[in-house]
């Protein structure tokens, strides 16, 4: 199911955002469709895109000021732009909305995002730029799926030794774009072909022993 | 292309600029600019470039030099010689085309061929025409003549006459262009401001050299010859500093001591932080805003010229003289790899002044003699020397000028105002050394009404003594000097009273000027709370129209609540520092003053995370409440400012004691932070109105300059003492005031 992911340092503002979110769901019904997720965020910014595709996230709402604290006192060791920097390089086109208490501060940082707001205008617009939101995470979650289905294609076409070197580089190609290990797909390609192997000099073996078994044998007389 | 190439280059100096930096890039060690443009038509005149460089062969012309966008300076972006290349952007030839329509080119690189041939512009203008139809022709003659660069005469100081050129061959590689049919006329002010851009392509410091550029033409002869770097003849002040990549900045400052007789060399080694402070945000521990990792390391040049006719120990120009060469060479330029980046530094263009010397003169005109002390624009030269593999960030603007705004680009425009900071530092100290006058001791306008009324008290109890002395003689004389005096006495009185009011409202104003200061420190954090409690009311109502389960309804109210508190503690903490009952001097608990101020900062120090250590010994004093108020509430605001440059520690200590000081009874606070410290160079400048050492993330300065001043004004006003050091605990800055208790 698609996601609304939202990263906030502070858990009352987190908390207030996702509740704000999910009720306005249940008023445009789409809460069967959506989830939306409030769990602390990962402290590691290396770990930001892993935690999005695990949980299905297909829109992130983030706060800007993320990680204020002296050090020991953070939640979070990545700055909102550099996390939407990596996040942009990786997947161009992911929908990233900022709501945020300083959104003239964060203005001139943030050229390359879909939507900038105040908490006060978040809250009062929400019935107008929530949809704007599903749809854009909706276009994304459609992108996805096609990719992951491609990508469910091209590693059976591996696994059973049918796919040509083109399939093998576009799998490696989403291999990377998903950030999934998948060395059993390919490596299983090279143990098929051995147990193939053997398979043949089993063969010519059995039909060796079954060759010299029908052989009659002399008797000494 | 052509048409967008040739728009792209602003004028035809620049144009010849390009092509210069052609035959730097391939590693010549003589350019020489020909211009043949005396009383002939455009059609018949011509400009000349040859050099000595490693030449060109036909593949690398085919398929290098006439394709557009391609630089070979891409790939190899190092010359033979171990020079760094200028040029990337692989269309140093359209400045052909900006010239004339018309380019011979001649080459000779190491191998056996050389390569001639002609292009006609005009041929690529032909609406619809294939490109690849477009010929280009093959010159019969491609020999041509490779120049040698002239030599230095030590007897005569001057260049010899310019040996003649040799023919090319294999062994004696070149390039020469021979542009015709000019686009532009060429008259002796443009051969004058070439000659003045040409002079300053390479840095004039020494950094290149191994470059020589010759002009040759008939338009103004006068111009002909070597082209000569700018005579830095010596400055009042020269400063040479260099950023290293573990943070310290080390270097020299070089100036004339009185007390010396001579031109001294004093050396600087401070850390980045305690230079500059630019503006902290939030910080990362692999990447602080204080860290210079996205700067990487660069070195300055600075030389002051305070153009004033005592300029001792200086083999100063004539004044006139002094100021020509200013006029030419004044600025503060930029250069990579040995090449000057422009306009930085060019006189009359806005980017000219781009470290905003002029306005910050004008902000603050205070003379030498002043600690606060600013130099004008045009009495500065320079330079910053930067390069493209060591500081990756300074990167070009898509135009053919300037460098990308930035955080890099704001964090060297701020170490240049901070080294800017350490030379006027120096140059104000040597001023004072220099002059002979007694410096003037100014009274705060409470000293004056002190000095006054002791005057008063002299003078009538002489008058007293007087008549007491000589009874019966001179009485009605004397009876009329006292009904005099008791008129000026009831006169003074009343301008007494003024004065006291004035105090009193100078107080206010400092008082408020002090709250002003704090929120535009701590404003953004009241801006944030309010918005957030608007945000959390506007969920409220949202969850109770969509009937959301009421707990979750009582637990926003309650975040609400809270966050309204954090704003009314900060509203409740502007208002309380005018209230009228601190406006008079009374009997005051100074350790509970300052618990006061400080639980109503907590909640904006919380939210930076920044630990209050605070040492409170029970200390009594007759005192005006906003004047220490005031002192508290600025030292803490400056403390919180440079704590937030602190990535690991973050705090703040302050103390306060009972303290005797000459027989005087008072106290002393101590507030100490965990920032980067004051440089001992600023440790009394920095009392001054309108000195800051705090710029923004495009490196310019900020800040009022006046939370300081206002903290020094308090302290002269009850004739206290100020002192700054480093704090040995926390590291940063430690400022101690001790304050007399009134009537002591």
């Amino acid at each position: 199911m698609p996601t609304i992911a939202v990263i906030d340092d502070r858990k009352p503002q987190r908390e207030t955002l996702c509740r704000l979110i999910k009720s306005t769901l249940r008023k445009l019904k789409r809460d069967d469709q959506w989830t939306v997720i409030g769990d602390a965020p990962p402290s590691d910014e290396e770990d930001v895109l892993q935690w999005l595709d695990e949980c299905d996230a297909t829109v992130l709402i983030t706060d800007w000021k993320l990680n204020e604290g002296a050090s020991g006192r953070r939640a979070v060791n990545y700055q909102a732009d550099r996390l939407i920097r990596e996040i942009r390089n990786k997947r161009p086109a992911f929908p990233i909305f900022v709501v945020t208490g300083f959104k003239e501060m964060a203005h001139p940082h943030l050229s390359h995002v879909e939507g900038l707001f105040s908490r006060n205008d978040f809250t009062t617009t929400v019935d107008t730029i929530l949809p704007q939101m599903l749809r854009a995470g909706q276009r994304r979650y459609d992108e996805q799926r096609l990719l992951l289905s491609k990508l469910e294609t091209l590693a059976r076409s591996v696994a059973s030794g049918e796919a040509t070197v083109d399939e093998r580089e576009r799998l490696q190609g989403l291999q990377g774009y998903f950030q999934t290990d998948l060395p059993t797909i390919i490596n299983l390609d090279g143990v098929l072909s051995e147990f193939e192997s053997l398979q043949r000099r089993a063969d010519a073996l059995r039909k060796k022993i079954q060759a010299r078994l029908d052989k009659p044998t002399r008797r000494r007389t | 292309m052509l048409t967008w190439g040739r728009e792209s280059i602003k004028d035809h100096t620049t144009a010849v600029l390009e092509l210069v930096k052609n035959s730097y890039d391939a590693g010549a060690t003589i350019v020489v600019v020909g211009i043949r443009a005396s009383g002939s038509a455009t059609h018949n005149a011509s400009i000349t470039i040859s050099d000595d460089g490693a030449g060109m062969s036909w593949i690398d012309v085919e398929e290098h030099w006439l394709r557009l966008g391609y630089s070979a300076k891409r790939k190899e972006t190092f010359t033979r010689t171990g020079r760094r290349k200028t040029g990337e952007k692989g269309v140093g030839r359209i400045s052909a085309d900006r010239l004339g329509c018309v380019l011979e080119m001649r080459s000779q690189s190491d191998s056996q061929n050389t390569v001639g041939l002609a292009v006609d512009w005009r041929d690529f203008e032909h609406p619809g025409r294939d490109l690849e139809s477009v010929s280009v022709q093959e010159l019969s003659s491609s020999g041509f003549l490779v120049p040698r660069p002239s030599i230095w005469n030590e007897k005569q100081q001057t260049y010899d006459p310019p040996p003649a050129p040799i023919p090319n061959s294999s062994e004696k590689t070149g390039t020469e262009l021979i542009i015709k049919e000019l686009r532009q006329n060429w008259e002796s002010r443009d051969v004058a401001e070439l000659q003045r851009m040409l002079a300053l392509l390479t840095s004039p410091f020494d950094t290149v050299k191994d470059f020589q550029i010759r002009i040759e033409n008939d338009v103004a002869i006068e111009y002909n010859g070597v082209v000569p770097s700018p005579l830095w003849t010596h400055p009042a002040i020269e400063g040479e500093f260099e950023l290293r990549s573990d943070g310290m900045v080390v270097g020299s400052v070089k100036h004339w001591r009185q007390d010396a007789g001579e031109r001294v060399t004093t050396a600087v080694s401070i850390p980045f932080g305690q230079l500059v402070h630019p503006k902290p945000r939030g910080v990362s521990p692999s990447a602080s805003i204080n860290s210079v990792s996205c700067l990487g390391p660069l070195s300055v040049k600075l030389l002051f010229y305070p153009q004033r006719t005592d300029t001792s120990g200086t083999q100063s120009l004539q004044l006139s003289e002094l100021r020509e060469f200013l006029r030419m060479n004044a600025g503060i330029r930029v250069y990579r790899d040995g090449i000057r980046v422009p306009p930085y530094g060019d006189q009359g263009r806005p980017e000219g002044d781009w470290l905003g010397l002029g306005d910050r003169k004008a902000r603050n005109p205070a003379g030498p003699g002043r600690p606060d002390f600013r130099v004008s624009p045009y009495q500065l030269a320079g330079a910053i020397f930067i390069g493209r593999d060591s500081n990756p960030e300074l990167i070009d603007t898509s135009g053919r000028e300037g460098l990308v705004s930035g955080a890099a680009f704001g964090m060297m425009r701020s170490f240049l105002l901070g080294c800017l900071n350490r030379l006027e530092s120096q140059y104000h100290e040597d001023f004072l050394a220099r002059t002979t006058e007694p410096e003037i001791q100014q009274l705060s306008p409470r000293g004056t009404v002190d000095e006054l009324r002791i005057r008063l008290f002299d003078l009538a109890s002489t008058i007293k003594r007087a008549e007491e002395t000589l009874p019966g003689l001179g009485i009605n004389r004397s009876q009329d000097v006292i009904e005099q005096l008791a008129s000026t006495t009831l006169s003074l009185n009343n301008a007494e009273k003024a004065f006291e009011e004035l105090i009193t409202q100078s107080g206010v104003s400092r008082t408020l000027a002090t709250i002003g200061i704090a929120a535009a420190t701590f404003g953004h954090e009241t801006q944030s709370g309010l918005d957030s409690v608007k945000a959390i009311l506007g969920t409220v109502k949202i969850l109770l129209n969509n009937e959301d389960p009421i707990d979750e309804v009582l637990s926003e109210l309650d975040k609400a609540i809270r966050e309204a508190e954090k704003v009314a503690a900060w509203g409740g903490f502007a208002l309380g520092r005018v209230r009228r009952d601190r406006r008079v001097r009374r009997n005051t608990d100074i350790a509970a003053l300052i618990e006061e101020i400080l639980s109503e900062m907590k909640p904006a120090l919380d939210a930076s995370t920044i630990e209050i250590i605070s040492k409170l010994s029970p200390v009594k004093a007759r005192v005006f409440a906003m004047d220490i108020e005031c002192v508290v509430i600025n030292l803490l605001t400056n403390a919180y400012y440079f704590s937030m440059h602190s990535s690991n520690l973050r705090r703040i200590a302050i103390a306060v004691r009972s303290k005797e000081v000459l027989g005087r009874s008072g106290f002393e606070l101590v507030v100490g932070d965990s920032g980067p410290g004051v440089e001992v160079g600023n440790r009394e400048r920095i009392w001054n109105p309108l000195f800051t050492t705090k710029t923004n993330e495009e490196g310019k300065e900020v800040g009022t300059g006046l939370g300081l001043a206002l903290v020094n004004a308090v302290v002269m006003d009850a004739k206290g003492m100020r002192t700054i050091d480093a704090d040995p605990t926390l590291g940063g800055a430690r400022f101690t005031i001790w304050l007399p208790e009134f009537g002591s």
